[in-house]
């Protein structure tokens, strides 16, 4: 829906409802922050304090010394980035086989897909971990993403949205002679870049975040990526509460990142749909 | 031609693999949970043993425990598990069960160590069905916590009670909640508080032969009596986990505590006026939970007499004098070594001496049992949790519980 | 007319699809029958043991299954998913459409709102569960302190059976609002603005736009919402794991909360296989009716 007649009042109470949103959205990442500036012995207190009583970059600085932050950092980029750059590619290609293509067997394959989301990780995890051992993927790259090469949440995503998409370019398209081939690329992929900037962002940050699947498949500490590096600080009786926030801002930065810059591409509507009226 | 030129080239590969073989390191897996702050302390002892011990490399794989469990699993299936593993003694027996691991009765008698150095305690909860199945890497005691400020703020001298009667009278006297409470006590996921009270009491869970006390009249009494201070007199706010209690304490909202070494710490940073003092003494008895992480061998490292051989060596090492009084000092956690107790350095310690004076009446929770971990998540925790959230009567809940633990031993 | 010719055209670009669309399937079914299909089978497989990683795993026939009918736990465990999901789906998926409206629009600071109700999505649920945790804490908690200042006393909702799940949906909602507001954001963005105009000449208000314009064109966008929602609401984990283990008293203990206790507790994994099993029945009816229901091209 674009604003046309909305009045001031309107306006200015929306506003003021989007600023009490976001209060409460931004409320715990102050806390986060905030802690991570604490000494340790500040974190818990009574009376609870939000800001800090004298700040110290203390907990970064561990997080610095106490584990190779770098390599964890490069290792979670090549796996996050590979795979959300090879997903986007596969996804696409099943999305729109799926959205646009008529073929025998289309809904059960469709169904097969969609039941790859409906089990827990856990039940798989030890079956999963055999297959990878006796393709002697344990440790390795390939192992780390080949299994999360494509992703059904992306298919079904993907596939919504080119339904969207008004059938009429391509059968148009199709009569000058077009290939299928050149229908996805030229014409589907250009459309759906809202979606697919979406998506790039929707993998890049849960495959960031993933902590078991990097954990179980890796056997050393050279191919771990960032969430299990900083599980590290969080003891069974003792958690390091000010370092584990310092590592989250840190961690937080690159995905809000990712975010912002595809964030132009999804929001580009205002621009485009225009504001006059 | 092209032949035995290929030949030859495969004969000289031969030859520096051989050689490669012979000189090549041991290698050895070590998995553990010692994430937090203990871990520098064990990465430096592992770096200090790598060095001298230039044939043997020990790779260290440091993970969170309940991911280690999740890890360690599937990889044992495939025969990928570590060659040693740090575990809580209460997951040896599934381990056993499963065939994963390796006895190693042949312990004190290949190495220097022996059955008297260690804790008692620390030795029986890593046996099981006769055999020994791993040495201590860290054990503990559990302690009394006291705020010394309370105490005197109070009127009450500053000193821990010695028995139920004065340590229910302290924590009532203590008690102004919400704003303070006597004696915080955990509900669940945590250190077994209420199972070292039902011990005090002559109760306990399971019986030294596996016979079931945990509806024992000697339980139920004691849990009554604490269920009671907890319920009438708000001694203690009600739901906590382990953490949640040292929160509390370490917040000053709480005059006393039980926990164990690895707190310390925390509560001097915090700067809390505080001390820790025994276990004040149960209507039967004194009694206390002793934790113990063992070093456990997987078994395809217990069949390979090389490995063993380093595998032997590294637990040598990690029990030596030296390296105790470095864990100790490093983590304030007492020394696995009994006999070094009298040592300067631990001597002067303000904590390590207190908590190894607890090894000595220290009891394992629920050691010796395959079903571990469900006993104290399904059975031990949740009667104490119906108890506190008053949903159910004392009897009610350790009755059921008496009955589930029948029937799962069955 | 024009719809008629379009059909005939469609017909050959049928025909032609029908060799083609393997190969564009192939990279992403290959991946998921070896590391998804064929692991799943083997645990449908293992349903019919007792599989205990003690004993090798024998044959138990439909024992689990017989175990499941009249498991009280599970029953229960049951409910808690669909309270669950009823409390998150609705409202979340709502208010992110709401969002996602608002933030459509030309208003000051459109990109800084967009960018503040994305970050809980950005950061790990783990963590943003042990933060919550902290806050929610009533004995050394901030909101627990601050309503104390203004006289107000709060329990301790995560230790209250009654309390405990509202608190874990609350949370929850505030993680993935975002994630919904931004599908639907760029669900928005495909919407030709002629409509908007021609409806604006014909006299509609905004409401009515809305109804009618803005809805029926983002029905692929809102079912993909909802199925979605619905498929991770019932596998609901992370948050709970962290701030209750499924208590107090099982209140909050959902399937997988159940399955993975009997995957690392009891070592059951026969049996927590077959409640993934039926887990999986439920999930996979409920899409396929929504799908049946809802799913249709925009006209």
């Amino acid at each position: 829906m674009v604003v046309q007649d909305s009045n001031r009042v309107e306006r200015i109470a929306l506003f003021t409802v989007l600023v009490i949103v976001s209060i409460f959205m931004l409320f715990p990442f102050v806390w986060m922050l905030c802690t991570s500036l604490k000494p340790e012995a500040d974190v818990v207190t009574w009376p609870p304090r939000l800001f800090p009583r004298r700040i110290t970059f203390e907990a970064y600085k561990t997080i610095w010394h106490q584990i190779p932050f770098l390599r964890f950092f490069l290792n979670t980029i090549v796996f996050a980035g590979g795979v959300t750059l090879s997903s986007l590619i596969f996804d696409s290609f099943s999305a729109y086989a799926f959205a646009r293509l008529d073929f025998p067997g289309k809904n059960a394959l469709f169904t097969l897909i969609l039941i790859t989301l409906m089990v827990p990780f856990h039940v798989v995890m030890i079956p999963v971990f055999s297959l990878l051992h006796k393709l002697d993927w344990i440790n390795t790259y390939a192992g780390l993403m080949i299994p999360r090469a494509s992703s059904a949440f992306g298919i079904f995503f993907l596939r919504q949205f080119f339904r969207g998409i008004p059938r009429e370019l391509e059968d148009a398209a199709f009569v000058d002679g077009a290939n299928v081939w050149w229908i996805y690329s030229k014409i589907i992929l250009p459309l759906s870049k809202p979606a697919l900037a979406t998506l790039a962002v929707f993998h890049f940050m849960f495959n960031w975040n993933d902590f078991l699947w990097p954990l179980i498949v890796t056997t050393s500490v050279n191919m771990r990526t960032l969430p299990t590096g900083l599980a590290l600080f969080m003891g069974k009786h003792v958690v390091e509460y000010a370092i584990l926030m310092a590592g989250v801002v840190l961690a937080l930065l690159p995905v809000t990142i990712a975010y912002l810059s595809a964030q132009q591409h999804f929001v580009r509507g205002i621009a485009l749909t225009g504001l006059k009226g | 031609m092209r032949n035995r030129r290929l030949m030859l080239l495969m004969a000289v590969a031969l030859v520096f693999l051989l050689a490669g073989s012979a000189f090549a390191k041991v290698k050895l897996t070590f998995w553990n949970g010692f994430t937090g702050p203990d871990r520098p302390v064990v990465e430096a002892l592992v770096a200090q043993f790598n060095e001298e011990n230039p044939d043997i490399e020990i790779e260290m794989d440091i993970m969170p425990w309940d991911t280690f469990m999740q890890k360690l699993l599937p990889s044992y299936i495939v025969g990928q598990g570590p060659d040693i593993a740090g575990l809580g003694a209460e997951l040896l027996p599934r381990l056993v069960d499963a065939g994963v691991l390796a006895p190693i009765d042949d312990v004190f008698t290949e190495t220097n160590l022996t059955r008297e150095m260690l804790a008692p305690f620390a030795v029986d909860a890593a046996t099981y069905k006769g055999h020994l199945y791993g040495t201590p890497m860290s054990n503990y005691a559990l302690l009394m916590y006291y705020n010394i400020d309370h105490f005197t703020a109070a009127g009450l001298a500053p000193e821990a009670p010695t028995n139920w009667d004065e340590w229910l009278e302290a924590a009532i006297k203590l008690s102004n909640p919400p704003q303070q409470y006597g004696f915080v006590m955990p509900t669940k996921q945590a250190p077994a508080v209420w199972h070292l009270l039902m011990w005090s009491n002559g109760g306990g869970i399971l019986g030294d032969n596996g016979e079931v006390l945990i509806d024992s009249a000697e339980s139920k009494e004691a849990v009554k009596f604490w269920a009671d201070a907890v319920l009438k007199h708000e001694i203690s706010p009600i739901g906590l986990t382990g953490p949640e209690t040292d929160k509390v304490f370490q917040t000053g909202k709480a005059s006393m505590h039980i926990v164990g070494p690895w707190m310390t710490t925390g509560f001097t940073e915090a700067g809390l006026n505080y001390d820790v003092a025994p276990i004040p003494e149960g209507p039967v008895t004194r009694a206390t939970v002793g934790g113990v992480t063992s070093m456990a061998i997987s078994k395809q490292a217990g069949e390979d007499p090389v490995k063993r051989q380093a595998v032997y060596r590294f637990l040598e090492f990690w029990n030596s004098e030296e390296a105790q009084i470095k864990w100790a000092l490093g983590a304030n956690f007492p020394p696995n070594r009994i006999d070094i107790a009298d040592n300067p350095e631990i001597l002067a310690h303000p904590w390590v001496p207190k908590f190894t004076a607890g090894l000595a009446y220290a009891r394992g929770h629920l050691v010796g049992t395959p079903h571990a971990s469900e006993i104290e998540s399904d059975i031990y925790d949740t009667a104490i949790e119906y108890i506190l959230l008053g949903r159910k009567s004392v009897d009610d809940a350790l009755n059921e519980a008496g009955q589930k633990l029948r029937d799962l031993l069955k | 007319m024009f719809i008629g010719k379009i059909r005939r055209k469609r017909q050959p670009i049928a025909r032609y699809n029908q060799q083609i669309a393997y190969l564009f399937l192939f990279p992403s079914l290959a991946v998921f029958i070896v590391f998804i299909i064929y692991p799943i089978g083997f645990s449908l497989w293992s349903t019919f043991t007792n599989w205990n990683l003690i004993q090798s795993a024998k044959y138990v026939g439909w024992a689990n299954y017989i175990r499941l009918c009249n498991d009280e736990r599970f029953w229960n465990a049951v409910y808690n998913t669909i309270v669950y999901t009823i409390g998150v789906v609705p409202v979340g998926t709502a208010l992110s459409l709401l969002l996602a409206v608002a933030l459509n629009q030309n208003i000051k600071g459109t990109k800084f709102f967009r960018t503040v109700i994305f970050l809980p999505v950005v950061a790990s649920t783990a963590i943003i569960a042990i933060v919550w945790t902290f806050l929610f804490d009533p004995q050394i908690g901030l909101f627990g302190y601050y309503l104390s200042k203004i006289g107000i006393t709060m329990g301790a909702w995560l230790r209250e059976p009654d309390r405990a799940m509202l608190a874990i949906i609350i949370v929850s909602i505030w993680k993935n609002v975002g994630f919904n507001m931004v599908i639907f954001l760029a669900g928005l963005q495909g919407i030709p603005y002629s409509l908007y105009e021609a409806a604006r000449v014909d006299g509609a208000n905004r409401l009515q736009m809305f109804r009618y314009i803005t809805l029926p064109q983002l029905r692929p966008t809102t079912v993909f919402v909802v199925v979605m929602s619905v498929l991770s609401s019932f596998q609901v984990f992370d948050q709970i794991y962290v701030m209750t283990r499924g208590g107090p008293l099982y209140r909050t203990e959902t399937l997988v909360q159940y399955i993975y206790h009997h995957g690392f507790t009891t070592f059951q994994m026969s049996y927590g296989a077959t409640v993934a099993m039926f887990l999986l029945v439920v999930i996979l009816a409920l899409t396929i009716l929504q799908l049946r229901l809802f799913d249709r091209p925009v006209d």
